[in-house]
């Protein structure tokens, strides 16, 4: 499992690079030669499995289509809990733009890695538990639909905002949707709003 | 787009995310799988069902039906209620711990809307895999004390958390759970519940300071869960144990307390 996850990491770093090269090159469009390292957006998002509120950054890996967001979300306050805090790398593909006047709406699909954290959440087993004891619990693959609707602004910096709504489960709802019957396929999922200010 | 069309379309849209925000509360949002979210028909459940048996005081032949380990087996969970609700001669069911696979928000959820349909109070241990996560808020949250006694017909039932590895490898409350054993003369009999037989992992078995306290207080019979598979009779010395199966084994007992003796059967659903 953890050469799975790590797998996927690595791919998704290297493909990043080779596309961040691409797109630099592609950039001649635009006003400022874009550094490599600055993000494409920064969001905000409302609920979606990673937290009452979530802040984070995105990289397109693939020119504007498949996108990789790193968040960053806490439902300590919200739950009255020390620790519940959650990182999540976000894979985001716009399956097709619509050009509407001056509006691009995009239905959008994707994969949230989540690293949830409490005071019980293990991806390596404490030694005093027998060896596979217990699955991981860290990390939870969150798959997801929706759309976003975005429109340029005529600033310098921002350069468009979007927003968008999503709807998500995780890999044991998935489960559970799937191998039981009381578990019904529309009980699994979530909703999660966002807005991104685009550079 | 001039400025002006800009604000008024996009203030639309702007507007319908912030609004969809607030009646968002009664939708299907899901901040963390770890939220300690619960509805409150589904908060304080072991108070509520305590008050329901707490005006029968006199000391009278009764039964009670023990479930343990139900996991994320729903369907299973289900034809065990229905069979349960089947019966007119429970006066409540006792639930040995481990209502969940990962405590997850959802998982406590499904669990409590599945054992809500009983139509006898129920009353619930903490298992290991409640423990997990964020699991122990969620389960205070839904039920209550980890720890608690209840008394019915003469009948002390003493409700313990004895999870050891999953609270951080630290020792249950056994000063607790060993006075509370301590039986005034005003019960007939007294019935541990916990999780763990001390015969299982997480415990040394006759030397663990479980069994320890069990055979100090002369405890006849002593009930849990977490083997997943069906136990009764003695290990060690005094003590009779009875282990639940997990419910897809698709048994549950009836156990019937009748002037401070007990007898069991196991019965397939």
């Amino acid at each position: 499992m953890k050469k799975y996850i790590l797998i996927i990491l690595v791919c998704s770093c290297c493909f990043n690079l080779s596309a961040l090269g691409s797109n630099i090159n592609e950039g001649q469009t635009d006003s400022i030669k874009r550094k490599w390292y600055l993000p494409r957006d920064a969001k905000i998002q409302y609920a979606g499995n990673i937290g009452f509120l979530s802040a984070g950054i995105t990289y397109y890996l693939a020119k504007d289509w498949y996108r990789l967001s790193f968040m960053y979300g806490s439902t300590s306050m919200h739950s009255h809990v020390h620790t519940l805090n959650t990182v999540a790398f976000k894979n985001t593909f716009l399956i097709k733009q619509f050009h509407i006047g001056d509006f691009v709406v995009a239905p959008t699909a994707g994969l949230s890695i989540n690293f949830g954290s409490t005071h019980n959440t293990y991806r390596n087993l404490p030694s005093y538990f027998p060896n596979d004891y217990y699955f991981q619990n860290k990390i939870h693959f969150a798959p997801f639909v929706g759309a976003m609707v975005y429109h340029p602004l005529p600033y310098k910096i921002i350069k468009g905002i979007d927003f968008y709504t999503e709807i998500g489960t995780i890999d044991n709802y998935l489960l559970e949707g799937i191998r039981t019957e009381y578990v019904k396929f529309y009980d699994i999922w979530n909703l999660a709003l966002g807005i991104s200010i685009h550079f | 787009m001039i400025r002006r069309d800009f604000i008024k379309t996009n203030g639309l849209v702007c507007l319908s995310a912030i609004l969809g925000v607030f009646p968002g509360c009664s939708l299907p949002y899901e901040y963390s799988p770890y939220d300690n979210k619960v509805e409150s028909k589904f908060r304080d459940l072991t108070s509520k069902n305590l008050d329901k048996i707490k005006t029968t005081d006199n000391n009278e032949t009764f039964k009670f039906a023990f479930i343990t380990d139900t996991h994320t087996f729903y369907d299973e969970f289900e034809d065990a209620v229905t069979a349960l609700n089947a019966r007119d001669d429970i006066d409540f069911v006792i639930h040995g711990g481990d209502l969940t696979l990962s405590a997850l928000h959802k998982e406590f959820t499904w669990f409590n809307e599945i054992i809500s349909r009983l139509n006898v109070p129920f009353f619930t241990v903490i298992g290991n895999h409640d423990h997990l996560s964020n699991g122990e808020r969620l389960y205070h949250t839904s039920f209550g004390e980890n720890n608690y006694t209840f008394t019915y017909k003469g009948c002390k039932f003493v409700m313990f958390d004895n999870i050891v590895w999953e609270r951080k490898n630290t020792d249950p409350d056994f000063d607790w759970f060993n006075e509370n054993l301590k039986n005034d003369g005003s019960a007939d009999l007294v019935i541990p519940v916990s999780h763990i037989p001390p015969y299982s992992d997480q415990y040394d078995g006759e030397d663990s300071i479980l069994n320890q306290i069990l055979e100090n207080n002369n405890i006849k019979l002593s009930i849990h869960g977490h083997t997943h598979s069906f136990y009764h009779g003695k290990k060690y010395g005094k003590t009779d144990f009875l282990v639940g199966g997990d419910i897809a084994d698709n048994h549950y007992q009836v156990i019937t307390i009748d002037n401070g003796n007990y007898s069991i059967e196991n019965i397939a659903f």
